[in-house]
């Protein structure tokens, strides 16, 4: 029996209910023995997105770490096929923050998670769970601890009672009315429920949706996406390798995903033996895809940064 | 004791090195190249770092990224395994440069004992025997003088030599005069440096090794002998036994004692191997290994002590953890190579993907592999597929055993020398044992006559 914690994420439809479910659905993968409060977290990168829900639960399993890795893909398949927005992003998201004492470095499975220790999204929730994280969780900087705000019980609860089917009707309806009025925006309150929607002019590509997909790796380890969005992403864009063993640090400004950047500007360096090697972008470009976070250790040929031309 | 260990190797030997570390409850490390990227030791250690593309040069001896992942791992040694870096004295200088314990000799042991002239110097100090040779010629009569005292047969060597270019084999007076001129001849035109010396020609020597191991308090003791005289004509080995064959019980003590001698007189802590040439009942120092040898489980199963542990232990300044009188060799001890390559003729290296792979085991049997079906071999490395090792009470009952132990080993997808090796257990001259270093070429070339 190991005490594994798992970060839940939602961001579409009922975020709140789909959390809800989901943390039943763990029950049958151990026993839960803590969940935090919910999160919110203001949307990354592109803001017409809805705020993502963030929660943590501490689960005793049986599972090994790939068993449970498995189980919790196989939860997020069954998730995405109730949902009705077929094309849309994934439903809910699962992810193995820590497993015991394991420390784990698998191409398939990084163990604590990767960014854990990058993420107030996961780390809020989890120290609130697991005061071991506490510290780590204050030592993330104010402006990331900002964007997440923990969800008040009592919102939650009115929240979850609020009758989701009639809700989700309504907002059906309200869509198909902006949409035939050509509208882009349409807000309606009543009865403690405030409904907004917004009409996005294109679809959002995916991986903007999925910041804990593995570098190099099909998004969730899902067979090679179909809608390929990220895949094609990769056939236009010229992935930045490393070169060295060492610790990558992005050089000021910080690019984000989605930035522009000019002719040879140095992206971030590898750190090695005390040596900075610049890591530069080559023809200008816009960065598609960011694969390391800042202070990471990175191997030879490790995917730093994606630059389309 | 180390916290975590990083292994700057692959393969077998860096799966032998995980395993003694984990046994002494040592976090492990691995370091591999793009090609490797599939390969067990990857899979075993706890941690794992790319260092570079297939090419050895930008991997396994890309000493920048290997220093790198130590670091940033927070590993407290490395441990070379052997090839690679296990013998580079300027790798054994940057670790120690970063903090970092290099599990082998010090830098200045390794960096003498690898030059040759530098090693015989030492060991002819340490009154241990050397090739009996001679300095520059200046002329044939001096040649003729000296091959009078050495006795024939003699060796005519260039000193720029190499690859047997200027070298002349001499039996008798008259042959003297015109193998100096020929050899002269040869040496000026491949090396443009005539110059030669000459050696005592050994006649059929036999390749028998001594396994030593020393601590950082003065303590050295040998763990016997090792014979490896199943050589290919490049020297690289095939089948080695422990202890050695056919030998006078005079002869074996006196190949211990120089070998603890000369250890001593570098004050040498760590496993280290001496090489002899042994002809008759003379032995003459040829060089030493200052790193763990491929062949080192033979000793391993006859004494029933574990030399990388041990290896490790003293590195991290730990005594020995035996005495010499604690050391009794118990029955006898083979080892097979299999390698990826044709194993008949000419032993020209193989690659491939490896199918249907079944190794051996169960009483009496050791393998030490990283092979597994569905495993690509890189075209860039070292052939050695698997190590196997019987034992036995007997040296009879050990070859019995290691030709059942072939019989059930399949490795499909590549050429092995699964073949030849079963060929040499059945063979009564190897049967009979103190096979000499040209028994192999000669069996070979029989085997492809008669084919």
């Amino acid at each position: 029996m190991t005490r594994a914690a798992i970060g839940l994420g939602a961001n579409v439809g009922d975020a709140h209910g789909t959390l809800e479910r989901a943390i039943r659905a763990l029950e049958r993968l151990g026993r839960v023995a803590a969940r935090s409060s919910f999160y919110r977290t203001a949307p990354w990168g592109v803001t017409d997105q809805p705020e993502f829900v963030n929660a943590a639960v501490l689960l005793d399993t049986e599972l090994q770490p790939f068993e449970l890795l498995a189980a919790l893909k196989e939860l997020e398949r069954e998730f995405d096929r109730v949902e009705t927005y077929r094309w849309g992003p994934r439903e809910i998201d699962l992810d193995i923050l820590t497993y015991g004492k394991l420390e784990l470095r698998d191409p398939e499975l990084t163990i604590p998670h990767a960014r854990l220790f990058e993420r107030a999204f996961a780390l809020a929730p989890l120290a609130e769970i697991d005061p071991a994280f506490a510290g780590a969780y204050a030592a993330l900087p104010a402006r990331e601890r900002d964007g997440v705000q923990r969800i008040p019980a009592e919102t939650a609860r009115t929240k979850a009672a609020v009758d989701w089917d009639v809700a989700l009707q309504r907002v059906r309806s309200a869509a198909e009315f902006c949409a035939s009025a050509g509208l882009t925006r349409f807000k309606l309150e009543e009865e403690g429920l405030a409904v907004e929607v917004r009409r996005r002019a294109r679809p959002v590509p995916a991986f903007v949706l999925r910041p804990d997909v593995e570098p190099g790796l099909p998004a969730n380890g899902a067979p090679a996406p179909t809608n390929g969005s990220v895949a094609r992403e990769e056939e236009k864009a010229t992935v930045l390798k490393a070169e060295f063993v060492g610790i990558v640090r992005f050089s000021r400004p910080t690019v984000s995903q989605g930035a522009h950047v000019a002719e040879d500007r140095e992206l971030a360096y590898v750190e090695s033996l005390g040596i900075r090697n610049p890591i530069r972008s080559g023809g200008p470009g816009r960065v598609t895809r960011v694969f390391v976070i800042d202070g990471q250790s990175v191997e030879y040929g490790q995917p730093l940064f994606a630059i389309e031309s | 004791m180390f916290k975590k260990l990083l292994i700057a190797n692959r393969g077998e030997i860096a799966m032998r090195v995980n395993r003694a570390a984990h046994e002494l409850n040592i976090e492990t490390v691995a370091i591999f190249s793009e090609a490797d990227r599939a390969s067990l030791h990857v899979r075993n250690a706890d941690e794992s770092f790319c260092v570079g593309p297939g090419p050895v040069a930008r991997s396994y001896l890309n000493i920048p990224n290997i220093i790198s992942a130590a670091l940033i791992s927070g590993a407290d040694a490395i441990h070379p395994g052997y090839g690679f870096l296990a013998e580079n004295a300027r790798f054994a200088e940057i670790c120690a440069d970063h903090g970092l314990v290099f599990v082998g000799p010090t830098p200045s042991v390794i960096a003498r004992m690898g030059d040759k002239a530098t090693a015989k110097a030492i060991m002819r100090d340490a009154k241990v025997p050397t090739t009996p040779g001679t300095d520059i010629l200046s002329s044939v009569g001096e040649a003729l003088t000296a091959a009078q005292a050495l006795g024939y047969p003699v060796m005519l060597k260039a000193t720029a030599g190499g690859g047997g270019k200027g070298m002349r084999a001499v039996q008798t007076p008259a042959e003297l005069e015109h193998a100096f001129a020929t050899a002269q001849a040869e040496a000026e035109a491949n090396f443009k440096d005539g110059r030669l010396y000459m050696e005592k020609l050994i006649d059929r020597p036999r390749h028998v090794e001594v396994q030593i191991v020393g601590d950082g308090f003065g303590n050295v003791v040998h763990v016997g002998e090792r014979d490896c005289s199943v050589q290919k004509p490049s020297h690289q080995k095939l089948v080695e036994e422990a202890p050695a064959p056919e030998l006078r019980e005079s002869t074996r003590r006196k190949l211990h004692d120089v070998a603890v001698s000369a250890a001593r007189a570098v004050a040498y802590s760590s496993v280290g191997t001496l090489e002899f040439l042994v002809g008759g009942d003379d032995v003459y120092f040829m060089e030493m290994n200052t790193r763990i040898q491929v062949e080192h489980p033979v000793t391993e199963m006859i004494y029933g002590v574990d030399l990388v542990r041990e290896q490790i232990r003293v590195a991290a300044g730990e005594k020995l953890s035996f005495r010499q009188k604690d050391l009794v060799p118990r029955g006898h001890a083979i080892e097979c190579r299999i390698n990826a390559e044709e194993g008949s003729h000419n032993f020209a290296p193989a690659a491939g993907t490896l199918v249907d792979v079944n190794l051996p085991g169960g009483f009496g049997v050791r393998v030490d592999s990283h092979a597994y079906g569905g495993l690509a071999v890189p075209p860039f490395y070292d052939s050695l597929l698997a190590k196997i090792v019987t034992h036995g009470d007997t040296r009879l009952e050990a070859i019995d055993r290691m030709s059942a132990a072939l019989r059930d080993t399949r490795i499909g997808g590549v050429n092995t020398t699964i073949g030849v090796c079963s060929l040499i257990m059945a063979d009564d001259v190897f049967r009979h044992g103190g096979v000499s270093i040209d028994y192999l070429p000669n069996f070979s070339a029989a085997a492809a006559s008669r084919s």
